[in-house]
């Protein structure tokens, strides 16, 4: 920087002296606890914890390790991203178009829906959780025996074959959150001009008129709901795991949170700084990814 | 009949999306009904599942308020470190999380518009993958096994600062800037002037981030019983058999207080989400400063001659007799509704009318 601009700046930040002074007790504490953590995942990724205890730079080894050797940081991988697809992204799509079918309803009966599913979904980790735990008694499991669907109660998330599924449905809670309720606000107020100029112009498929028409005037409230359902869907299942107290060693929809819980517990400490980096790199990447479609979006319709 | 098949088929669409959605939402809220009700059936109903128990039984309650954990605490332990978790950590999160709003939409200072960016990446990236480093910053800070463990880590929450900020375009820039010109820092137009406009977003975060931690179960930070909320509960309940009951009622005594605020903040909420997917007033950049004033800076484009340019004073006349025809109707307004006002309105057009043929002089004689 230039000397007049650096001036400029330490002048502006003279200026703004106390608002650094409000912004300083979030800041403090964002430092210490989100910060801190994160930088101390970058550097001890890089070095390895052998049994003598004290840290030792292992370059990319850990990384390795976890690829080559740990099969099952990959099946945590897979199972993350699939959880991802399918509760992100289906999820999102699926609150969108829940959104923008209540439009057509009568306004009073969409709002008593529209509070009915939000209430629902900020209580979702914990039903689900009642519901998914295992034992005759469960709720899950007591409905199919009584409706005679099965012999035998399932526990459902430590068993491979329903896990899975029962977290991703598990998550359709998360579908009604304030990702939906902002995406609802949207399409009531959006202006109806791109609608009506895509219904004269003779366009008879209304989904025609959802992507092209109604959605780019809901822009903001998408940018909002994807940025919510991005960062639901990587922890729900883990809630979910936590509060049936399935341990994750067993648990069937293994994925990299349940792999950092599991070896962390264990202090494995370098692999488990190393997947937390790939976990936090997945994340970053699908932000930008997100960020850059809403900024494409926004000059679209500035 | 085409507008008639038209009309019918429109509302059989309608009827089906109502009934669909009716038959969703129900779908969502039957399993929360499922879990109420089975919190106060008598144990031996709970296998079969019912519809209705046979009548209320408070059994499962007694056993989880009387009853003992592993240590031997009683699970009301619980209870008290929710109640201390949830309202210390929104008590401190409220005043931080503001303040931290109102930095990041009203203040134009250097680094604000990269913090900006550097929190929205924290909410995305959730709480949950710093989770490991988390604890062991923790233990070298001497504060893991305790309260502090739980609330700090919540008290500066990415996700509320981004709902507040949103709603922070409440409160116009100008009121902000012109509070500034006259000297009040920062702190006072913060708090003072920002922040009681802003109730009903406060509320709402503060209730929303009463939901998180209530049901929040401490799981990695804390491993002394007496510290873990009411999350730590379920897990507890969830792998035996006897206890089905009492999972049931750990889950009500959740989920209920979570729905009755909610529901009674409901509206705030829906604000809330409304303002929030509103586009940020944008802090205009230097470099976009400068193009706007060098465009400001060209001559402004030729219009087109569709309004014949005005000749001279001969046409004086006409432009004041429309005024007072125009000023006419304005008059008689006021009149009807408000008596009292029709004085000023009057001075009002007696001075721009004395003052407009000034004006206009100077007008065409530039032209």
């Amino acid at each position: 920087m230039s000397a007049k601009k650096k001036n400029k700046t330490v002048q502006a930040m003279k200026k703004h002296r106390d608002a650094y002074l409000l912004a300083a007790p979030f800041l403090v504490l964002f430092l210490v606890f989100f910060i801190a953590p994160v930088v101390m995942t970058v550097v001890l990724s890089f070095f390895s914890y052998e049994m003598t205890g004290l840290p030792s730079f292992a370059g990319f080894d850990n990384f390795r390790d976890l690829f080559m050797f740990d099969g099952k940081f990959s099946q945590a991988m897979a199972n993350s991203m699939l959880i991802f697809a399918a509760a992100g992204i289906g999820g999102l799509v699926l609150s969108v178009l829940a959104a923008w079918g209540l439009e057509y309803l009568n306004k009073r009966i969409a709002d008593i829906i529209t509070a009915m599913l939000f209430v629902m979904s900020i209580t979702g980790t914990v039903t689900a959780a009642v519901w998914l735990s295992g034992g005759l008694r469960a709720p899950l499991n007591s409905l199919l025996l009584s409706a005679g669907l099965t012999d035998v109660p399932v526990d459902w998330l430590s068993d491979g074959r329903f896990a899975l599924p029962c977290v991703i449905f598990s998550q359709l809670w998360t579908m009604f959150g304030l990702g939906f309720l902002a995406l609802r606000r949207g399409f009531r107020e959006a202006d109806r001009e791109r609608a009506d100029a895509a219904k004269i112009e003779g366009v008879k498929n209304p989904f025609w008129t959802l992507i092209f028409a109604q959605l780019p005037s809901v822009w903001p409230h998408l940018a909002f709901a994807a940025l919510i359902q991005i960062s639901c869907s990587f922890t729900n299942s883990e809630v979910v795991r936590i509060l049936t107290g399935t341990p994750a060693e067993s648990f069937g929809a293994y994925g990299m949170l349940t792999y950092i819980f599991d070896r962390g517990e264990r202090l494995d400490a370098g692999r488990v700084f190393a997947a937390g980096l790939i976990m936090i790199i997945i994340i970053t990447a699908v932000y930008a990814a997100a960020r850059i479609v809403i900024n494409k979006l926004a000059k679209y319709n500035a | 009949m085409d507008a008639k098949k038209k009309k019918l088929i429109f509302l059989l669409v309608r009827v089906f999306v109502t009934v669909l959605a009716a038959a969703i939402a129900l779908g969502l809220v039957a399993p929360v009904y499922f879990v109420i009700i089975r919190s106060v059936s008598p144990s031996q109903e709970l296998f079969p599942i019912r519809l209705l128990p046979s009548g209320a039984v408070f059994d499962s309650f007694s056993e989880m308020f009387n009853g003992t954990g592993v240590t031997g605490l009683p699970f009301t332990r619980n209870f008290f470190a929710a109640f201390v978790v949830s309202l210390v950590t929104v008590a401190v999160q409220v005043p931080v999380v503001c303040a931290m709003a109102y930095v990041l939409a009203k203040v134009r200072a250097p680094g604000i518009r990269a913090l900006d960016r550097v929190i929205e990446w924290a909410m995305v990236l959730t709480p949950l993958s710093v989770y490991v480093p988390q604890y062991f910053i923790m233990l070298k800070l001497g504060i893991s096994d305790s309260f502090f463990a739980l609330i700090l880590p919540f008290a500066a929450s990415p996700l509320s600062v981004f709902l507040l900020k949103r709603y922070m375009s409440v409160v116009p820039d100008d009121m902000v800037y012109s509070a500034r010109l006259e000297g009040a820092s920062h702190f006072r137009i913060c708090f003072g002037l920002v922040m009681p406009n802003i109730k009903p977003a406060i509320s709402a975060v503060a209730v929303l981030s009463l939901g998180n931690m209530w049901s929040y179960s401490g799981e990695l930070f804390v491993h002394s019983e007496g510290v873990k909320p009411l999350g730590a509960l379920m897990p507890l309940f969830s792998r035996s058999e006897e206890y089905a009951g009492v999972l049931c009622a750990a889950a009500v005594v959740i989920i209920v207080p979570i729905i009755i605020l909610t529901g009674v903040f409901g509206k705030e909420i829906g604000q809330i989400a409304q303002l929030a997917g509103l586009k940020p007033s944008p802090h205009i950049s230097d470099k976009e400063k400068r193009r706007i004033e060098e465009e400001l800076k060209k001559p402004p484009k030729p219009r087109p001659e569709i309004i014949k340019p005005r000749k001279a004073k001969p046409e004086k006349a006409k432009p004041e007799k429309a005024r007072t025809q125009k000023a006419k109707p304005e008059k008689t307004k006021p009149e009807k509704t408000k008596s009292e006002k029709t004085k000023p309105v009057k001075e009002k057009t007696d001075k721009a009318k004395s003052n407009r043929p000034e004006k206009k002089k100077t007008k065409t004689e530039k032209k």
